[in-house]
């Protein structure tokens, strides 16, 4: 069964991982750049950063036969400290290399002032070069996250359908679907959503505006997480055509908006 | 290491810990009605008797 892994962080993985997804179907993944778990010194470690995601790490990728694509920004997380705003200087150009997809994760943390600047910067920077725009949503105050997104989403008058609000729970994924963007759904084990409530949302909600991620990164988190979903699917009883689209076609069409989306898919 | 009800509501170990219990309630009420969709707010409410009843119970601490 073929598969896209619309949101993983692989920078935090070791090798063996890409073995087991090539092995599991994964044959293309789109990485947005993260928060590492420390604060950064300067916007240049942030630049470099970037640079491994394009190059060491597409090579590792591809050793297993792997597509991978990136996209980048300044963490929510990353946007408190004054010294890093510098780096959306850079951001625009970026978006012009190959291999770079889009803009995210950007969004909220906090809810602060200082996130929602940068929010509002990239989200422009990203929507005037007609790219996809990956948002990550907070884990605290998730509901207020999601509904202040999507009011500076329409005020901002940014193209909603190159957006996925990713990280969607029960409480919040109706906000997304009664607009125009993607409800990504992170399946990552013990701490967010099971492959099962996962499934239980799509019989609820259906598959048409769905993007299922992993978002594996440093935490106890699993990059075979979509496949999982697929097998969760289908003990649920869905059919194969509904697997492929929600796991497949609908990441597959919506990073295509990009013209740095090289990925010629998987008959 | 504090118990759940110990620790502040809004901290993200809390976060952590509240979406574990969840987890596992939704496992246990597929368990239940194998093959049904199941309603977010059934779980929320067993979630919430779960956590009544553990508060009311509380374990013995070691001397």
């Amino acid at each position: 069964m073929r598969s896209i892994d619309p949101h993983i962080h692989m920078y935090s993985r070791v090798t063996d991982d890409y073995e087991r997804m090539a092995l599991a179907g994964i044959a293309a993944i789109i990485e947005p750049s993260f928060w590492l778990g420390q604060p950064r010194t300067s916007v240049a470690t942030l630049v470099d950063y970037w640079e491994a995601l394009l190059g060491y790490e597409a090579q590792r990728a591809r050793q297993f036969g792997v597509e991978h694509f990136c996209t980048l920004s300044l963490n929510p997380k990353e946007a408190n400290d004054p010294r890093m705003m510098g780096a959306l200087d850079f951001l625009d150009e970026y978006l012009t290399r190959p291999g770079v997809v889009g803009v995210g994760e950007i969004g909220f943390d906090t809810l602060s002032p200082a996130e929602e600047e940068a929010f509002r910067r990239q989200l422009l920077i990203g929507d005037r070069r007609k790219a996809p725009i990956i948002i990550h949503t907070a884990h605290l105050n998730k509901y207020e996250s999601v509904r202040r997104i999507l009011e500076i989403i329409r005020a901002e008058r940014v193209a909603e359908e190159r957006i996925v609000v990713d990280h969607n729970t029960e409480e919040t994924i109706e906000l997304c679907l009664a607009t125009g963007v993607m409800a990504g759904i992170t399946v990552y084990p013990l701490t967010k959503m099971s492959p099962f409530r996962a499934v239980n949302l799509m019989r609820r909600y259906g598959t048409d505006r769905i993007l299922i991620n992993s978002s594996a990164d440093w935490g106890i988190s699993d990059p075979l997480s979509v496949p999982h979903t697929a097998q969760e699917m289908r003990q649920a009883g869905f059919r194969w055509e509904d697997i492929d689209k929600v796991l497949y076609q609908n990441p597959f069409n919506f990073f295509k908006q990009s013209s740095n989306f090289t990925f010629a898919g998987v008959e | 290491m504090k118990s759940i009800f110990e620790l502040d509501s809004t901290s993200r170990d809390h976060l952590n810990r509240s979406n574990l219990i969840e987890n596992h309630l939704w496992e246990i009420a597929k368990a239940v009605y194998p093959g049904a969709v199941i309603d977010p707010a059934t779980v929320a409410k067993a979630k919430a008797h779960l956590l009544e009843f553990f508060k009311q119970s509380p374990p013995r601490r070691p001397s």
